[in-house]
């Protein structure tokens, strides 16, 4: 079976010798940009012997954690579509093979898959740290077995939670459900790393030896020993001590004992899942009337049908739906942070709301990646149902733009009106906040749409895919350079508000020019965006 | 009905369709006949605005697909060969979405489903999702969103597909009786049984070109459809059995 891997990797290297030359060196490059980084931090934070060893140690752990739980997002999913949905599955049981060594070869597949690019992250890293703590030679040559072990863990974890999902979730959405829990997850997640609230390094008054003396502690004890995470933080330490590393003794016999264990696990939910997709078969359900949705929303002909499909496909992909809770907790994430911040005194929180009105374009357009961007790309390969039905492109188009607003509008609200109030902005800045979001909300759902219509990925099989292509490139180039200029003009008001507190410059002499040139430089692009998006569809129908 | 003029498609040196002339008029069905790759699915997405030709042009219903896509596509319906359908839409809400996008008036959109679903035997599960649908029955529901605005020109590409013999027999029915009330069928198909025995003229593409057309009368008298088939679907350049009507 491993023979069988090499050989197709062997190939595909021989089909597209450059495309995979050119990976390896951006692999390689990635790997020396992480070195080379990590060299320079600790450079920095020798200069600082009392904390600095204790910092590095304390960002070296959450480091390790937070690789360490990113791997179990990407686990799950990778487990459902190599443990159980892979196409060369039944090839493989139907060879003269016992079913554990395939699903222990299924199992160090979905580990190599999913580790591979957080350890060429994390491998360098420890190296840095290796080379500037003065480590011994062997521990340059064991880093590797160590940083593979911390992601057994979570691999073998994501390969133990699709288990009760496969016997919980209904027959046939199995994956999908991975992919909502992944995301929840990570929304939970963030939470939690917000919730350890970080901006309490500011609050130190590092004049007082008490207060050092106790962070410090807290940085070099943390208060779970027996995470993967800090277990191969302590292998660390003790291999550059020059010590016998008995914590990585342990990491390593565990990893294995843990990935087999996936690996058991597996062949019975592999079982019983090939069951529930027997049982999976079509109940009766007759005809039921038009619900709600197509009596109001639908009514409204082609473009109302368009939005009723979509929102009714939105919302029953677990997938999908679930990226909602991801926006929420940016929500919350951002306003949190907001409001954090000591703010005291007007020119500060002046300056703070000044950058809420910067980073809020730069938030929305963010979103705009994954929830405008993929919209004209999302009709898949249930497209030709639309395409030879009687529906114009720019309906189809402006279907695209109008579900997109809808679904940035929450956020640019959410952002636009309530960050101000937590800041706790003058009356005259909270309207020019809303202004602001809702004329991005515009701009990114026009520019998205445009630019995701223009350079369409059909064959993408999940939104995150869509924009991994040069129109995604673009789309986050030009929606960059658009925020930036929204934060320029965002500064007139604030500064005029800094210098005539009590101004309502909206109703000012300025303030209709003002909202005049916000328009202009969020309706054009938008518009701009999405004649272009139109003209590549009308030419360019494959 | 359906006119094709001089239509080609090339994909850089490779030639997919060349020169393709063709009509098919009001109670007429034409069956495509070729090997694989010879250009039959092609010539389908061409004419069904799915894919945009090279030169030429192609016309239903009077209307150009490329210059009046939204009244051409008003004339016909459409069964591609992989029909993908939304699997979490039920079947009945993708017909409901079909009459929407065709603009249909809500009560005869609902007597048309209605009448649909009974005819394709899909009534008892109509409010299933599409995912849990076996091949047979996504067919037959993709039978139902072409057939559900009563179009007058039904294209099908290869419409026998994963249908189990009772779905097969229905289709070919089908097939048979849509184009008599002065409507017009043009289907794919490897099948020259069904060829033979269902369309009322019968065209021969090979390398992306027209070799034959003619009932299957005419081709009788040539040693049969399956002798035609063979010798014109060889290399060898042969003479064809009559020019495009």
């Amino acid at each position: 079976m491993l023979r069988l891997r090499l050989w197709a990797l062997r190939n595909s290297f021989r089909q597209a010798p450059i495309k995979q030359g050119l990976a390896l060196v951006m692999a390689l490059g990635v790997a020396f940009l992480a070195y080379w980084g990590t060299a320079a931090f600790l450079d920095f934070l020798g200069r600082y012997p009392l904390a600095g060893p204790s910092v590095a140690n304390a960002i070296l752990n959450v480091l390790l954690l937070v690789l360490a739980s990113a791997v179990i997002l990407t686990a799950l999913p990778n487990a459902f579509t190599i443990l159980y949905t892979s196409e060369d599955l039944p090839f493989l049981l139907a060879l003269p093979l016992a079913p554990w060594q395939v699903f222990s070869f299924k199992v160090l597949e979905t580990f190599v898959i999913t580790a591979l690019i957080p350890a060429l992250l994390l491998a360098p890293v420890i190296w840095a740290y290796g080379n500037f703590f003065g480590a011994p030679a062997l521990f340059f040559l064991t880093v590797i077995p160590i940083t593979l072990a911390l992601f057994a863990f979570p691999v073998g974890m994501g390969v133990l939670l699709a288990l009760p999902l496969m016997a919980l979730a209904p027959a046939g959405r199995a994956r999908e459900w991975a992919g909502g829990l992944s995301a929840v997850l990570g929304g939970l997640l963030i939470l939690v790393i917000r919730g350890a609230n970080p901006e309490a390094i500011t609050t130190i008054d590092f004049a007082n030896n008490e207060q050092v003396d106790q962070f410090l502690n807290q940085l070099w004890n943390p208060g779970t020993p027996f995470l993967p995470s800090v277990l191969a933080s302590d292998a660390i330490e003790q291999m550059l001590a020059g010590g016998f590393p008995y914590a990585a003794l342990w990491l390593l016999l565990s990893a294995v004992g843990f990935l087999a264990l996936a690996g058991l696990a597996s062949i019975r939910a592999y079982q019983a899942g090939w069951v529930r997709g027997l049982e999976g078969t079509v109940k009766e359900a007759p005809p039921r009337k038009p619900g709600w949705l197509e009596r109001t929303v639908g009514s409204s002909g082609s473009v109302g049908m368009l939005w009723v499909r979509d929102i009714r496909l939105f919302v029953r992909d677990a997938n999908q739906s679930s990226q909602l809770i991801l926006v929420l907790v940016l929500v919350v994430l951002y306003t949190t942070s907001l409001s954090a911040m000591p703010l005291t005194g007007r020119p500060f929180v002046l300056m703070v709301g000044y950058l809420h009105l910067a980073f809020q374009a730069f938030v929305i357009a963010g979103t705009g990646v994954r929830l405008a961007f993929p919209l004209y790309s999302m009709e898949g390969p249930g497209f030709w149902l639309v395409r030879t039905a009687p529906v114009a492109e720019w309906v189809v188009l402006v279907s695209r733009f109008g579900l997109s607003l809808a679904l940035l509008l929450p956020l640019g609200l959410a952002l636009g009106a309530w960050s101000p109030i937590v800041i706790g902005l003058p009356a005259s800045l909270q309207s020019i906040s809303i202004w602001a979001a809702l004329a991005v909300v515009v701009l990114v759902a026009g520019l998205g749409v445009g630019l995701g219509a223009a350079f369409p990925k059909f064959d993408a099989e999940n939104p995150a895919e869509v924009p991994m292509s040069t129109g995604g490139l673009l789309y986050m180039a030009i929606s960059l350079i658009l925020a930036l200029l929204i934060a320029w003009i965002a500064a007139r008001p604030v500064q005029q508000v800094l210098v005539q507190p009590g101004l309502d410059y909206l109703a000012g002499p300025e303030g209709l020019w003002w909202l005049s040139l916000l328009g202009m430089a969020t309706l054009l692009p938008a518009g701009a965006a999405l004649i272009f998006g139109y003209y590549r569809i009308r030419t360019q129908a494959s | 009905m359906i006119r094709l003029e001089h239509l080609g498609k090339r994909y850089g040196r490779f030639i997919a369709l060349e020169d393709f002339n063709l009509e098919v008029k009001a109670g007429q069905s034409l069956a495509l006949l070729g090997p694989n790759g010879a250009g039959k699915t092609t010539t389908i997405r061409a004419l069904t605005g799915l894919l945009r030709p090279s030169s030429g042009r192609a016309e239903v219903n009077g209307y150009d697909v490329w210059a009046q896509p939204t009244k051409a596509k008003a004339s016909f319906g459409y069964v591609p060969d992989r029909p993908y359908l939304y699997g979490k839409l039920s079947g009945i809400e993708l017909l409901r979405f079909v009459a929407g996008l065709y603009n249909l008036p809500r009560a005869q959109a609902e007597s048309r489903i209605e009448s649909l679903l009974d005819r394709f035997a899909l009534t008892n599960f109509a409010s299933s999702l599409i995912e849990t649908y076996s091949h047979g029955m996504r067919q037959k529901l993709t039978f139902c969103t072409a057939l559900l605005p009563e179009p007058p020109v039904l294209i099908v590409d290869e419409p026998m597909v994963g249908l189990d013999p009772r779905a097969a027999l229905d289709v070919r029915e089908l097939l048979a009786g849509y184009a008599k009330p002065g409507r017009t069928v043009l289907f794919s198909t490897h099948q020259l049984d069904l060829a033979e025995a269902v369309a009322d003229r019968i065209a021969v593409v090979h390398h992306g070109q027209l070799r034959a057309i003619g009932t299957p009368t005419e081709i009788q008298q040539q040693g049969g459809l399956v002798e035609v088939f063979l010798r014109l679907t060889e290399d060898a350049a042969t003479p064809a059995l009559g020019t495009t009507e």
